[in-house]
């Protein structure tokens, strides 16, 4: 009897003590959880007029020449940048990290880098675990006919070829609320 | 019968007993010693509670207390520098416009452009007649739906020693690059490390680059910024700005 009357209580007292635990984490929770509904988020602005994008041939590191025009039908995402530019060399990484979800739903980026030094290109690349196709506008013929005048600026391109999307400086490319507005062009009407 | 090995069984008035038996003797007793246990443990788990709800609300008060604090903090003037003018960092923000400049010390000019294809020479020009300044400019704005910041250096203004002078624009170096036969890659580089000439910029907008104030080393001056924030025209300005040494 006694033995019985123990393990009831002790059974209601192990629910009490959870049902305590619980409300003190959650209300842990709440407290510590990003202050993200009342802050700016990483933004991507609409192109007035969506113009197609002037089709460019660059080469990579390794001299194989890359068309835009290649990836018609994918989402493109075309970023201008230059190791020597501090914000560029800020968002490569979350660019990096944003690539390794996006390559799944067939989303290209080309990073173009403007003017050339294969060896500082090729170094900070290693550094940082980069991946994605980096192309070198040596003489910035394509930077200066892009609509962009500074650096870093990423476009993204829509599956028809054309500008779609536009950030002028860095962003967190892998913030999920930039990945599902790129990943969202491919659902537009054509 | 299956039970536990034979040493670990007892004799007791309960039948088979095995070694958490209580003793016979005090087996009478055994109820209200549990209970007085069962008392204790309830008390000191009470007791854990309360420290564990006291230690959780204040906590909570002292998060709570953090963006009252902000809030409550007297904004930084924008001209608020330190004793050391050349490696002090302005920033503001306001009206459409979050703004950072810093003059660049000489070495760190020479060294930089040096980096990007120029000549000892040429370097040493920039940082002597450059008046170097790095700077960050762009859309104060966090919604998609705020007015869109556009920013003309040209219509900045300096109020240094001399008449009111502007900003040295990439334009304005592309031709002395062009005089002093400077390589391609450099001019490139040096185009795009200069802040845009003019740029229109949305929210979480921004360009990093180089203004040329166009002064020698150490010149002191007044800089009026101007920017327009959707139709409005606005103007900001910074004193007793110092060009790098």
């Amino acid at each position: 009897m006694i033995s019985t009357g123990h393990k009831n209580m002790t059974e209601r007292s192990v629910k009490h003590i959870r049902k305590y635990c619980a409300g003190l984490l959650s209300c842990l929770l709440i407290t510590l959880s990003p202050v993200g509904s009342g802050q700016a988020r990483e933004l991507l602005h609409p192109v007035p007029g969506t113009p197609q994008a002037q089709d460019f041939e660059l080469h990579d590191l390794d001299s194989n020449a890359l068309k835009l025009s290649d990836f018609k039908g994918h989402i493109v995402v075309v970023n201008f940048w230059a190791t020597w530019c501090p914000p560029c060399r800020a968002e490569i990484p979350s660019m990096q990290r944003a690539w390794t979800h996006l390559k799944k739903h067939n989303v290209v980026i080309l990073a173009i880098h403007v003017g050339g030094n294969e060896d500082k290109i090729w170094s900070f690349l290693t550094d940082f675990g980069v991946d994605f196709p980096v192309l070198i506008d040596a003489n910035s013929k394509v930077s200066r006919s892009w609509p962009m005048r500074g650096l870093p600026t990423t476009f993204i391109i829509d599956p028809q070829g054309k500008i779609a999307l536009r950030a002028i400086g860095g962003r967190e490319w892998d913030d999920p609320a930039l990945i599902k507005t790129i990943l969202a062009l491919a659902k537009q009407k054509k | 019968m299956a039970g536990p090995p034979f040493f670990m069984r007892l004799n007791s008035n309960h039948g088979s007993c095995y070694a958490w038996c209580p003793d016979p003797i005090q087996s009478n007793q055994t109820e209200p010693v549990i209970k007085r246990e069962w008392q204790i443990l309830m008390r000191t788990t009470h007791r854990i509670k309360l420290t564990i709800s006291l230690t959780l609300i204040g906590f909570l008060i002292f998060l709570s207390l953090i963006p009252i604090t902000i809030y409550l903090a007297p904004p930084r003037p924008a001209n608020a520098q330190s004793a050391d003018l050349n490696t002090s960092v302005i920033k503001w923000s306001g009206g459409g416009l979050k703004l950072e400049l810093q003059a660049m010390p000489l070495d760190l000019v020479r060294a930089f452009f040096l980096g990007r294809g120029f000549s000892a020479i040429d370097a040493d020009y920039i940082a002597k007649t450059g008046c170097i300044y790095r700077s960050a400019l762009g859309n104060n704005g966090v919604k998609s739906g705020d007015p869109a910041t556009v920013i003309e250096l040209t219509k900045w203004r300096i109020i240094g020693p001399k008449e009111p002078q502007v900003i040295q624009t990439r334009q304005q170096w592309a031709k002395i690059w062009d005089n002093r036969k400077v390589s391609k890659n450099a001019k490139v580089a040096f185009h795009w490390a200069l802040f845009p000439t003019s740029q229109s910029y949305r929210s979480s907008d921004y360009n990093w680059g180089m203004i040329s104030f166009n002064m020698p080393p150490g010149t002191r001056f007044d800089l009026e910024v101007r920017w327009r924030s959707g139709d409005v025209e606005k103007n900001k300005m910074l004193k007793k700005l110092e060009c790098g040494k």
